[in-house]
């Protein structure tokens, strides 16, 4: 029998290109869970999280990284996600701690990310995205879910001119368009 | 129009589905005497008020929480924004 070598191809084929000084990147990750908070056990599930993440369970729209990478998002009251860029332990070690408390999905295969960066950055996204993105309102850290043309879209900010933005795979083609159209518009 | 979700501030109502009269959090007890003629009440007739109105929104495209909207039908005026499991029974 042939021996097979199985590489995993990401929804975007590893996209990286510049388009008025906004660097437009696929934003690749090993793994993406979301956890449910069950009902009544939000105590449980925080120091649940504390325990297998080594960081707080942050508050609504904030987000926490650990020393491994690992990026907690809690995008509403009993829903967060978990976005692990590379770290090795993760599904072995990391994902049967949190199933202590959380019920668990996996969505690596739903979710498409792209790293938005550059001066210009604010500029384009403001053409696509109903947020106010000032950083009084939407600060260094902060997550939102909301929609932009048409599709629902996770963003997070890393830094003042850094952003992720996660959509679903299957649309990733169409969302990426829209960035690329967004950014040649400015 | 931007609805005031009150744990996220300020959202486009974009991110939001409208999902009808707020009544639909009052379901009638079926065990009642004449629960066929609430349930009639309550799955089919609407006031359609012009003026102050109580509604359901789902904040699909965020949160996913369902949200009391108190909204002039009127002029879209908000005039009270509250999440429904606060309010659901009072």
């Amino acid at each position: 029998m042939a021996k097979l070598d199985l590489k995993i191809k990401k929804p975007l084929d590893g996209y990286s290109k510049v388009i008025n000084q906004i660097k437009i990147a696929e934003y690749q990750f090993d793994n993406l869970i979301s956890l449910a908070i069950p009902l009544k056990t939000e105590r449980k599930c925080k120091l649940n999280f504390k325990k297998s993440l080594g960081e707080p369970m942050p508050n609504i729209e904030k987000s926490i990284i650990n020393k491994s990478g690992i990026l907690g998002f809690r995008i509403g009251l009993d829903l967060l996600l978990v976005c692990n860029p590379s770290h090795s332990s993760f599904v072995k070690k990391t994902v049967p701690s949190l199933k202590q408390a959380f019920y668990i999905t996996d969505q690596t295969g739903g979710w498409c990310g792209v790293r938005v960066d550059g001066d210009r950055v604010i500029e384009m996204l403001e053409r696509i995205c109903p947020l106010n993105l000032s950083q009084k309102i939407f600060a260094i850290g902060d997550v939102k879910r909301t929609i932009m043309d048409h599709l629902n879209v996770i963003i997070f900010r890393e830094t003042e001119k850094k952003f992720v933005l996660f959509s679903p795979s299957s649309s990733s083609g169409s969302f990426l368009k829209s960035i690329e159209i967004s950014s040649r518009n400015i | 129009m931007l609805i005031d979700h009150p744990l996220l501030g300020p959202r486009d109502a974009s991110e939001f589905i409208y999902m009808g009269d707020a009544k639909l959090l009052n379901r009638p007890n079926w065990k009642s005497q004449n629960s066929k003629t609430k349930f009639l009440d309550y799955g089919y007739l609407r006031k359609n008020p012009a003026g102050v109105h109580k509604e359901l929104w789902y904040h699909e495209q965020g949160d996913r929480s369902w949200l009391l909207v108190t909204r002039n039908t009127v002029t879209h005026e908000i005039l009270k924004v509250e999440l429904a499991r606060d309010t659901k029974g009072k």
